[in-house]
This record gives structure tokens, sequence and C-alpha cells, in this order.
């Protein structure tokens, strides 16, 4: 064997999504199945032939080939008709399209609109794209969204089938188009995925950074592509580089989620902090501020300080203040609140926690209950502390973090 | 020193429903493991055959009749085979125990080469 090449980690994950994005081009999404079967297949012939071949000089030009092979055996099977150049003999060579790094994160991009298609629900979007733009197989895809991998299943398979019926094809729309009506639901998507890598804790260790530098890697190509680089796309690549900047310090030793404020700051990632920055400077300067550009603003205000006590807590409530007002959600008032407690103290975040419309519909969820627990816990409240935090513990989506909470609830409890 | 045929007997099914990070996975684990086995020096050649299962020739001549290969629907086809030096079945054997292929419900068909009056 002569087997020098060392594998890229992730290879097969993006490598799928690629071949799913050029192959799609090439033939249409009304054939998305027999696409995705193909790069399975491709997939499938490299982990069986590698091993003992060896691992080609060039192994995306091997998947590539594999792949188009595979898709023009089913397209014969299926006496589909074969786009022109797949009717010439499948060559050795990766063809020249494939070689173009622009051309990729065009078919990349007209993969992810194809998955934000907007007769899709939110939920339907994210799932489509980490299924076919992040590799996911259809039980990784509900480790990452929490859910359970039977209704995950069902919704791709509605998703396709609704797209297949309106008969939507990966091509990007007019950039009119494309920026006013299907850029906010694409950056939500990116956002979202990152949020599933960042937030969750139950999934495959692997799993949680893969998610979060995906979404930062489709940022970087958005921001990057003129038919997207709009000042909000900018915006979120900025929040998830300063968020991910974080990443190094979040996750303990023992497993556990740290909390920002006993964060080791000297482990969060400068270069990431650098671009995040970068990115800031380039969404200046539109007419709109979007929810990234605050959260963004958010994120960068924590970035830039040495530790809690050097944060300009009032400055990020003003900035909450914008978001809840702007883009009012449960969690921006969530967060509002523990700003408040850093800016104005406990009583106060307690006094506006319970004198906030909407938090009550977040009681069902861990972060409203840690919050409240952590409230009482400040102000002395020892009691109503650990009943909170027995709360946060029952919703725990992990024994990890059910553990963390236990453990507050015992020290509340003094014993 | 003997010389052993190692066929790598394996269900076509068992793979198929991998994720490609799982994919990615099995194939880091079956390299590292040939990497191991190469660093002996006790390996000379391997080679994977295709998966289309190939062909079988039956009958008598003049009347052979060809078949494709069983692959599609077989739950047992060679996937890959390699050759491995030792002084003993024993030996061999003792070279192939932790082969992942015994992860994946393959098994391993181990043949000596005979030599006799070479």
């Amino acid at each position: 064997m002569t087997d020098n090449h060392a594998l890229v980690a992730d290879l097969f994950r993006h490598e799928s999504g690629r071949l799913i994005a050029l192959l799609l081009r090439r033939v249409g999404a009304q054939r998305l199945d027999a696409v995705e079967d193909a790069v399975q297949d491709a997939l499938l012939a490299a982990m069986r032939s590698w091993p003992l071949r060896g691992i080609p000089a060039n192994p995306q030009a091997w998947l590539f080939t594999a792949a188009r092979n595979a898709l023009t055996d089913r397209f014969k099977r299926a006496r589909f008709e074969l786009p022109e150049e797949f009717a010439t003999e499948p060559s050795q060579q990766p063809d020249l399209a494939f070689a173009a790094e622009e051309a990729l994160h065009d078919d990349l991009l007209n993969l992810i609109v194809y998955c934000c298609h907007p007769s899709l629900s939110h939920a339907a979007q994210l799932a489509l794209t980490l299924r076919l733009a992040c590799g996911l197989s259809v039980n990784e895809v509900a480790g990452a969204l929490l859910a359970a991998p039977e209704s995950i299943a069902q919704r791709i398979v509605r998703a396709k089938r609704e797209l297949r019926e309106l008969q939507v094809d990966a091509v990007l729309p007019p950039v009119r188009e494309l920026v006013e009506q299907r850029l906010p639901a694409i950056l939500q998507t990116i956002y979202l995925l990152f949020d599933a890598g960042y937030l969750s804790a139950n999934h495959e260790l692997w799993l949680r950074p893969a998610l979060c530098e995906d979404a930062l890697r489709l940022a970087r190509i958005l921001s990057a592509h003129p038919a997207t680089a709009e000042h909000a796309t900018h915006a979120l690549a900025a929040l998830l580089h300063l968020s991910a900047a974080r990443l190094p310090a979040r996750v303990g030793v023992d497993g556990w989620p740290v909390p920002l404020a006993q964060q080791d700051r000297s482990k969060w990632d400068q270069a990431l902090i650098a671009a995040g920055f970068r990115y800031m400077d380039a969404a200046i300067g539109g007419d709109v501020v979007s929810r990234y550009h605050i959260e963004a603003a958010i994120a960068a205000e924590h970035a830039s300080a040495g530790s809690v006590e050097a944060t300009n807590w009032h400055e990020i409530v003003r900035l909450y203040d914008e978001l809840c007002s702007l883009y009012p959600s449960p969690v921006a008032s969530l967060n509002r609140i523990i700003a408040v407690r850093y800016a104005h103290g406990a009583a106060a975040a307690l006094t506006e926690f319970a004198a906030t419309d909407g938090l009550r519909s977040m009681d069902d969820s861990l972060i409203y209950h840690a919050t409240l627990g952590e409230l009482y816990r400040a102000l002395g409240e020892q009691g109503r502390a650990a009943d909170a935090f027995h709360a946060a513990a029952n919703l725990a989506a992990s024994t990890a973090l059910a553990d963390l909470f236990r453990g507050r609830e015992r020290l509340a409890r003094g014993h | 020193m003997s010389e052993f045929v190692v066929l790598l007997h394996e269900d076509p099914g068992v793979f198929a429903r991998l994720s490609p990070a799982e994919m990615q996975q099995v194939l880091q684990k079956y390299r590292a493991w040939f990497e191991k086995l190469g660093a002996t020096g006790k390996m000379q050649v391997s080679k994977k055959l295709t998966d289309e299962g190939g062909r079988q020739l039956r009958g008598k001549r003049g009347s052979i009749v060809v078949s494709d290969g069983p692959f599609a629907e077989a739950k047992d086809v060679v996937a890959g085979l390699f050759i491995v030096q030792a002084a003993s079945y024993d030996e061999a054997r003792s070279l192939l125990n932790d082969c992942p292929h015994f992860d994946y419900d393959g098994w391993i068909e181990l043949r000596q080469i005979d030599s006799m009056g070479k």
C-alpha cells in the first residue's frame, strides 16, 4: 500500500453535502433521491476500498467520480434520461467545474436555498439543511435537534415531497427575491444550526463542534458570495465567530457546560474574535438593524471584556432592551434579566423577572428555572433556589446537565 | 515461512445505512488496522474486489453458462483479500485477531498457499 495521505476530519460528511450539491445542479432537484443514493454509494465504496487500496491522492476527485458513476448507473437502471455530460463515458479525471471553489460555493448556496424554501416550516428547513448540506443521517439530525428519529424522518420525507410537488429546483432565485424573501430564512437556519451545536448537550461529542463549524463555514460562504453578502449576513457571521470563540472555555473537564461568568477567558479563541470584529465592521452601514447585529454587539461586549466584573453590563442591558423591542422573544427577555442582574443586582432582576410578560411561556424550559434559581440564591432565598434548581434538573436534556442542577439544589438545601 | 490468503467475507447490507460520519469512522478503524499489520512487514498484497459481484461460470465445456455474481442479494460476498506471511495457521490467526472486520458481522476465510515441492 502506498498510503501516506491523512484523511481530513469530517471529510465524508462535508463531501456528502458537496456532492449532493454538485450532482443536484447537474440533474435537477426532481432527482434528489437518486442523487442521495448515489452519494451514499460513493462513500460506501470509498469506505470499503480505501483501507485495502490506500487513500487516493485526491480523495474528493475519487468520490466525485464514484458518485457520478453511481448516479449514471442508477439513471440507466431507472431509464431516466441522462444529462449530456453524463452520457459520455465516465472519466477518471475530475471535471473542470469540480475544481473551482467558487463553483462549489454556488452549488452549496443553491442547495441551501433549496432546503430553506419558503413553503417549508423553519423546523423542516433546518432538518433538511442538516440532512443534505451537512451530511447528517436522520438519526444524527434527530440527535442534533433533540427530537425523535421517527418524527425527523417524517419531517424530511414530507419536506422533500412538498418541494418535489411544487417542482422546486435547486437554483438561485433572482438576486432581489433571494435577498428580500429567501435570505432571512437561510440566515435563521444557519443561526439555528449553530445553536444546535452550541446548546445541546446530549448528543455525541463530535457532533457539537461539528455543527458549530458547519454553521461558521456556511456563514463565511454566504458573507463572501456576491449574491448574499448583505449587512445582516455579515452580522450573523460576526455573531457566530464571536460566540464560537468561547467554545473552548465552554466545556468543563467533566463535559459539563461552564457558564460565561466562570469561563477561563484565556481559552477564548483570539483568532475567531478578531474575525468576528472584522465581520462586524463589514456589517455596519445598512438601513436595517437585524437581530444578528444586536446579538453580535452583545457578544462583542463579552469578547472585549477581561472579566465578568470588567464587562460593560449597562451597555449589554441597553442592547437587550433594543433586541426585546425590535425582535421580542422569551429567550431575549430572559437573557436581558441575566444582564440586569449583573448591571443592577439580583433584587432588581427578580422584580423585572416578575414584571416581564411573556416569560411565563418559558416555564417549561431549563433556562427559566436555572435563572430563577440563580436569582434566589444571590438573594439568600435558599429554599426557593433549591426548588428552582430541582425543576431545572427535571427538565435537563442530558444526565450531565441534570447532575449539574441536582448539585446546585443540594448546595442550596445545605447538604 | 508460509503464505496465507486472507479472504474478507461480508454481508453487503451491514454498512448500507451508515451515515457519512460513521462511514469515515469505520474507514479509519480499518485503515489503522491495516497500517499496523503493514508495519509488521508480514502483509504482502492487498486487493479490493469490485462490488458488482463478478461472474460465475458453470456448465460443461461447450455449454458454459455465465451468470452475474451474487452481490445484490447475497448475505455473504468476498469483498477483499490480502496475503500474509506466517509460520503456521496459529500465527496467521493471531495476526487477524483484532481485525475490525469482526466488529461488523464480517468473517474471515484463511487459506494456506500450497508451496509443496517449490
